[in-house]
């Protein structure tokens, strides 16, 4: 088992970056020690947390370690939309809850998991999804405030000749709901040609067979392109009704 | 038949104004006097307060936007247009939304397209003038109670400019229609010889 040698002996290489940055002026020094820093205090923490909720796996401990997760990829998704409208962050939430919670359920259902809530699969599982998805929500809704507002014009233009909000819309969605779904789509084209999926490398760096690690694999990647439909479809669809008043009136400036 | 008490526009001017059916006015004032604001706050495209709002006796509230927006048409000066799209697609376009179902709207006003030379491939192809024309024919189809027209002849030339009232004009005749209507030439105020309504 690698320990904290191993871990050491990892980090030189990252001195080593952060040396040739700083004798070469590309000030890249700084950004490198601290995300090295994140990652080691985080995953340790991780696996501290994680080590004591496999030993406690109560529900209340499990729905509430899923609960913290779920609202930190709220607050996550938060990050990269550029126009943030009032009730943003509740919409996301209910898009991620309502288009996660099931499949984590299902695919701990899928992988023969005992009680179906059995923590060990129900929050790895839960993770991926979840870090899937918040990124195609922000990809979406970022992308629908920008296009609604680069299109005001037309969008106006068709609502005034007495289309409804979605009729006016529905070119937009479906643009920024493709943007959603476009990095998706990219890693179940290129998985297994161009890329060894992270979550197969590690069950098989951890001394898993390959083909089981390969069958759990798929199960997960069609968990997450389901996941990341659902939760784009459902977040961009709040999003455009939160850009109209309950009278209709479009309120995109 | 169109009821309006304070309406209290954006910009802060206060409107009142009545029309029975087929009755017409022109908007008269200065650019940023708020004639395109008064009609779109009309059509509920910009939010507006109001004491009173009817149609046909019935408060606008009731109402969803699309079926209010059908019946209070807003015609804009220029019209964003997006390219690959035909002049019979252009109507087509309209045609197809669900609120046009229905009592799906014709070609009426198709003779005049093809007499004005607009029936084109890609009405990227049309002029800033022709196009307004177009949207204008176009919304003439679609029936509405009442047209909201913004400056709907300013980029055409004298003969043509003519010619729009007088349809305007016939259409208005055979519809019982009303409309509302801004602009900035006195002369063409006289010709049309609606209630001038003068936002100060």
């Amino acid at each position: 088992m690698p320990g904290p040698l191993e871990i050491i002996g990892a980090l030189v290489l990252i001195a080593l970056s952060a040396l040739l940055s700083w004798m070469k002026g590309q000030q890249l020094e700084k950004p490198l020690v601290i995300g090295a820093l994140r990652t080691l205090v985080q995953l340790l923490l991780l696996g501290h947390v994680l080590t004591w909720v496999f030993a406690n796996r109560t529900l209340l401990v499990i729905l509430l370690v899923s609960a913290i997760m779920t609202v930190n990829a709220g607050l996550q998704s938060l990050e990269r939309i550029k126009v943030r409208h009032a009730g943003l962050l509740l919409d996301n939430l209910v898009a991620i809850v309502l288009a996660i919670w099931p499949l984590a359920l299902l695919g701990s259902a899928l992988l023969h998991a005992r009680p179906l809530w059995q923590v060990d699969m129900l929050l790895p599982l839960l993770g991926m999804l979840l870090g899937n998805t918040l990124s195609g929500i922000s990809l979406g809704v970022d992308h629908l405030n920008s296009e609604l507002k680069e299109r005001r014009e037309e969008v106006l233009s068709t609502l005034a000749l007495g289309a409804t909000a979605a009729e006016a819309t529905k070119g937009i969605r479906n643009r920024s709901l493709k943007i959603a779904l476009t990095p998706m789509l990219n890693s179940l084209a290129s998985s297994g040609i161009v890329s060894i999926p992270g979550m197969m490398t590690g069950q098989i760096l951890a001394g898993g067979a390959p083909g089981a690690a390969a069958v759990t694999q798929i199960i997960v990647m069609l968990l997450i392109a389901a996941g990341t439909y659902a939760g784009s479809h459902l977040a961009v669809t709040l999003a455009r009704r939160k850009k109209f008043t309950a009278e209709g009136i479009p309120c995109f400036a | 038949m169109l009821r309006l008490k304070d309406l209290h526009l954006l910009n802060g001017r206060v409107i009142s104004l009545d029309l029975s059916a087929g009755e017409s006015v022109v908007l008269q004032g200065a650019n940023g006097s708020g004639k395109s604001l008064f009609m779109k706050s009309l059509a509920k495209l910009v939010p507006a307060s109001y004491q009173e709002f009817t149609l046909d006796g019935v408060p606008v509230d009731g109402l969803r936007p699309e079926v209010l927006r059908s019946q209070l048409l807003y015609v804009p000066a220029a019209i964003p247009v997006p390219s690959g799209l035909s002049a019979k697609d252009f109507f087509q376009v309209a045609f197809d939304l669900k609120i046009y179902q229905h009592h799906r709207p014709s070609f009426a006003h198709w003779n005049h397209v093809e007499r004005w030379g607009l029936d084109v491939q890609d009405i990227c192809l049309l002029s800033t003038g022709e196009r307004q024309l177009l949207n204008l024919l176009r919304a003439l189809s679609l029936s509405p109670k009442v047209l909201l027209l913004d400056e709907p002849t300013a980029n055409l030339d004298g003969p043509r400019t003519l010619e729009v009232e007088a349809l305007l004009q016939e259409w208005q005749r055979g519809t019982k229609a009303s409309v509302v209507v801004s602009s900035h030439s006195t002369p063409q105020i006289e010709r049309l010889g609606f209630r001038v309504l003068t936002l100060a």
